[in-house]
């Protein structure tokens, strides 16, 4: 008795339910409970991943033998007396508080970054005693306004050759895809300096990389020139990371055109355009994860590119934090990277989450 | 007379070596056809195999760095010629000669990167999923940690911390952070073939975990692991040269790689007349690279079934 009892009330329950979904908006279904169980997850996720980074970022100098102030002064070459170099050192420790313990030292690291988002001051003899956040700030756009257009365009490109290779392999679009695959083989760093030779010295198209390039500035002549600074990283990032789309999205769409539903729609005669359209939506779809991988290796090459081709970015006051050993500044500059690179994998994370419902309710179901 | 002679004579001749040459052509047709799957896997071993050999052949000397000089006086910044293959800079050192060592060093290097990455891989992404439970979750969120933890600047921090880089340590830390998409792709092989058949009978017969791990599972995604070490020996390559080349690598010159062949002469990037200096260590670069690309995607043709029917 009990058992039909329950039975007739769980079908009462799920008529309940499905009434209950029947007159769900598209909006609340489209940012349902599922949805937000997923941006909460993630972001718990990527703050685990924060805070590990920024704790390496804290301890890794402190574990690498020697004091982390020999990197600021070096007292051995000064030529004072020993007893007056022992009392600099100690007023410099007490300065920066290296005499507390490490736990103390961690503690007071996380409150002034979770709270005031200070880093400390800069040692640069350009710019002394500034803060260092005041630095990191105004390069952030640079790296962004290289990195970002590079994503999305590689992502839809290389899918593009891939697919249209992977569909029909005639000749012809073999050779351009094996183009594509080759730039995508030269270190990126080397590559730099062809298409700067190429670019600059033998077409004149683009600005010497010795000019520097303005600070921003809401003005048509500023703007004019910071772009005709900007064509070439981003040319040159769009030329490397494509090849890496193309091998992927080609192989996806050989599975995709020999799978059952497009022989199936051949044998009924569907349109060719039509055919190619659906099996190149069914083969980017797996891609899309593959792009916090990507999104990583985009902003790292920016890293390198921003030296190499004088773009005033992060990479560049990273690198010349490195060259005169001004530690906060290194620890800065990662810290922003990191917080970078987090932001974008959550944001990328949360529109798969978007794209494809199967992510959404796949915790739900199972 | 001594006309039909020599035809006489030389027909027979003909007639044999036209033979000789259809029956080669028929055995090199069914090898073809037999290996055809695997051709291009063969020859691009083959070119690797002739360039490491040749690579071997350089004497190992115990300071390589100043060996390349040839003289001071007389012979800085010499156009490529025929004793100079690729000429020399200012210090007057032989360009060819210090590509040479630094291609061989480079292959090292990778080889040693790949090794390192192939193997944290496999302990992650094989031994995870077969000891089960916690050891399980704990590896795959340690995957998923440095999945989308920032390689690149992690490794200029550290490199840049460290006073004194040896080749080694830059080795340890690229190696150690270019392993998670393969310990991802080997896992989801693993656990793919956890479900099958044979696995339940060896477990059934008591066999322990480490034991099927070892003796059923690598086996089983063996091609999948090599193809792993192909593509972290490109990484691990082209890495080490983006960070010497920044000059945060080893430059204690007794280990010359290709990357720091590229930060020696970085004063003569772009210049038009010595194009023979800086461009020439990034084709090396790029043809390494390339071979390494050849054969790992013909792994792909020889070893699955699906990509080669499609073909």
């Amino acid at each position: 008795m009990k058992s039909i009892e329950t039975n007739i009330l769980e079908e009462e329950d799920s008529q309940t339910k499905t009434s209950l979904i029947k007159q769900r908006t598209t909006t609340q279904k489209f940012i349902s409970n599922s949805f937000l169980r997923l941006v909460v997850t993630k972001l718990i996720f990527y703050f685990i991943i924060f805070f590990i980074a920024i704790s390496l970022a804290f301890l890794i100098p402190r574990l690498v033998p020697g004091n982390p102030l020999d990197y600021i002064n070096q007292l051995g070459s000064t030529g004072l007396p020993p007893s007056y170099q022992e009392q600099i050192r100690t007023y410099m420790e007490q300065l920066f508080g290296l005499d507390q313990p490490i736990w103390v030292q961690y503690w007071r690291f996380l409150e002034a970054f979770f709270l005031h988002g200070d880093f400390g001051l800069s040692i640069d003899l350009d710019t002394p005693g500034q803060p260092v956040m005041d630095l990191i700030l105004p390069t952030l756009p640079y790296t962004l306004m290289v990195a970002i257009p590079t994503l999305i365009i590689t992502f839809f490109l290389g899918n593009l050759i891939g697919a249209w290779v992977g569909y029909n392999e005639t000749k012809p679009r073999k050779v351009i895809y094996y183009i594509v695959l080759t730039m995508g083989a030269a270190p990126f760093y080397w590559f730099a300096y062809v298409l700067a030779t190429i670019f600059i010295t033998q077409l004149q198209l683009f600005p010497p990389l010795s000019t520097s390039v303005p600070n921003f500035a809401w003005d048509w002549a500023v703007l004019e020139q910071i772009f005709s600074h900007f064509w070439l990283p981003l040319i040159l990032l769009i030329m490397v990371n494509t090849g890496g789309w193309s091998t992927g999205a080609r192989s996806m769409m050989i599975y995709e055109r020999g799978s059952g539903y497009i022989l199936y729609s051949q044998k009924l005669g569907f349109k060719e355009s039509k055919l190619r359209k659906y099996a190149y939506r069914n083969s980017l779809l797996p891609q899309f994860t593959g792009l916090n991988m990507n999104f990583n290796n985009i902003i790292g090459q920016t890293l390198i590119l921003e030296v190499v081709l004088n773009w005033p970015g992060l990479g560049k006051v990273m690198i010349d934090a490195f060259s005169i050993n001004d530690y906060a500044m290194i620890i800065g500059t990662f810290v922003i990277v990191i917080f970078i690179i987090v932001i974008g994998n959550f944001l990328i994370d949360i529109s798969y989450g978007l794209l494809d419902p199967r992510i959404r309710i796949g915790g739900q179901e199972g | 007379m001594t006309f039909e002679k020599k035809i006489l004579l030389e027909k027979p001749e003909e007639q044999e070596r036209s033979s000789v040459s259809i029956m080669l052509r028929k055995v090199f047709q069914a090898i073809k056809l037999r290996y055809k799957t695997q051709f291009t896997l063969i020859m691009g071993l083959v070119v690797l195999v002739i360039i490491l050999e040749i690579l071997t052949k350089i004497p190992r000397l115990s300071d390589p760095f100043y060996s390349y000089k040839i003289g001071a006086s007389y012979a800085s910044n010499l156009p490529p010629s025929w004793d100079f293959w690729l000429g020399t800079d200012t210090g007057s050192h032989d360009i060819f000669v210090m590509i040479l060592h630094g291609t061989r060093n480079s292959i090292y290097f990778g080889i040693g990167c790949a090794l390192l990455s192939t193997t944290l891989a496999i302990l992650l992404g094989v031994f995870g999923p077969f000891v089960g439970g916690k050891a399980d979750t704990l590896s795959s969120f340690i995957t998923n940690i440095f999945m989308v933890f920032p390689q690149l600047p992690f490794i200029f921090f550290i490199a840049s911390l460290m006073k004194t880089r040896s080749w080694v340590t830059v080795m340890i830390i690229i190696g150690s952070f270019s392993w998670p998409w393969a310990a991802r792709s080997i896992r989801s092989q693993v656990l793919t073939l956890r479900e099958r058949n044979f696995i339940k009978v060896s477990k059934m017969s008591a066999l322990g975990n480490m034991r099927i791990a070892f003796s059923e599972v690598v086996p089983n995604v063996l091609t999948y692991i090599l193809l792993v070490f192909c593509i972290s020996f490109g990484i691990g390559i082209i890495t080490e040269a983006g960070i010497s080349m920044l000059g945060l690598g080893d430059q204690g010159q007794n280990f010359i790689t290709l990357g720091f062949v590229m930060w020696y002469h970085e004063p003569y990037n772009m210049s038009p007349h010595y194009y023979n200096i800086w461009i020439s260590p990034g084709i090396v670069l790029v043809l390494i690279y390339l071979v390494f690309f050849v054969i790992q995607s013909s792994f792909i043709n020889t070893f699955n079934p699906r990509t080669r029917e499609n073909k």
